[in-house]
């Protein structure tokens, strides 16, 4: 029998955990308890559907998959000291790394050896095009210099991941 | 005249109790319960790790009426573009290492933490 996809109150769904063949991969826990990142991925219908076009998008010009991590939990509660992330319109989303490396062991800042900051500029830029996109903070100053026009912001610890958001409607 | 002095007697009488509710509360430096929760890790807010020995931090809530406090003392909002949510109801306030935010769903929170290896404040919260 098929399992039923977990759907919350506001109906919503969880980001599917890196199907076969997709161009990105899941990543991140909910209150630190191992393999309960799931639960912090339930997305607005909105952000499913960028998320799927971006991924599609990046995989036409870069084989390494990007890391999709907390999104909202279960009824839009506040959870692991995230102020937003509660309405599946923000997610995290790794830098990318000059490696292959995926899943929770590939955590990645601006400051390693292994960061790949062309790859994580043109992985902005592709989230940039997109009119859903209203917002992006992540804090390597190359970035937001490449990146004009002030769409890339500076916010406290964003070293590790990007904050995007989208529009609701 | 006694009629005009009867007015602003009756004005005052209805208008103060309003007033005097939007008002803080006559400092008396009583120490007041917190609530709240605090979170301990390593490694970093966005990606906790185990914390060790050389990387302990603790990310501190507080909720109720030191939050409302401590947001009003912070004003003014910042603004949109640098909010970490632009949805209508969030508002958000940031000085320093200490950042609030109202929404009408959960009310007034304030954020801030420590890093015990310096011994220092630090941010206790991201977006």
């Amino acid at each position: 029998m098929l399992e039923v996809q977990p759907r919350d109150k506001r109906g919503f769904f969880i980001l599917p955990q890196a199907p076969e063949g997709a161009g990105y991969y899941v990543y991140g826990n909910l209150q630190r308890m191992p393999h309960s990142g799931h639960m912090a991925q339930y997305a607005h219908p909105n952000l499913l559907s960028l998320i799927f076009y971006i991924e599609r998008e990046w995989q036409a010009i870069d084989d390494r998959k990007f890391g999709v991590g907390n999104i909202s939990i279960a009824e839009g509660l506040g959870y692991d000291k995230h102020v937003s992330h509660r309405k599946g319109l923000e997610m995290d989303i790794r830098p990318m790394r000059k490696d292959k490396l995926e899943g929770q062991s590939a955590r990645v800042s601006r400051f390693d050896d292994v960061y790949d900051r062309n790859a994580t500029i043109k992985l902005i830029r592709l989230f940039l095009q997109h009119p859903m996109v209203t917002k992006v903070f992540f804090n390597d100053g190359e970035v937001q210099k490449t990146i004009a026009g002030g769409c890339v912001r500076s916010l406290q610890g964003h070293d590790d991941h990007l904050h995007i958001e989208i529009r609701e409607y | 005249m006694h009629t005009r002095l009867a007015c602003c007697a009756m004005a005052l009488a209805l208008f103060s109790p309003s007033q005097a509710a939007d008002k803080p509360p006559a400092w008396t430096g009583e120490p007041r319960p917190l609530r709240g929760d605090y979170q301990i890790y390593g490694g970093t807010l966005a990606e906790m790790l185990p914390p060790t020995r050389n990387d302990w931090k603790v990310a501190i809530m507080v909720k109720g009426e030191l939050a409302r406090e401590l947001f009003a003392q912070l004003g003014p909002d910042v603004k949109q573009e640098q909010a970490c949510s632009t949805s209508a109801d969030y508002r958000e306030r940031r000085r320093g290492d200490i950042s609030c935010v109202h929404t009408k769903e959960a009310g007034y929170a304030c954020y801030f933490g420590l890093d015990l290896r310096t011994g220092k404040g630090m941010y206790g919260a991201i977006c």
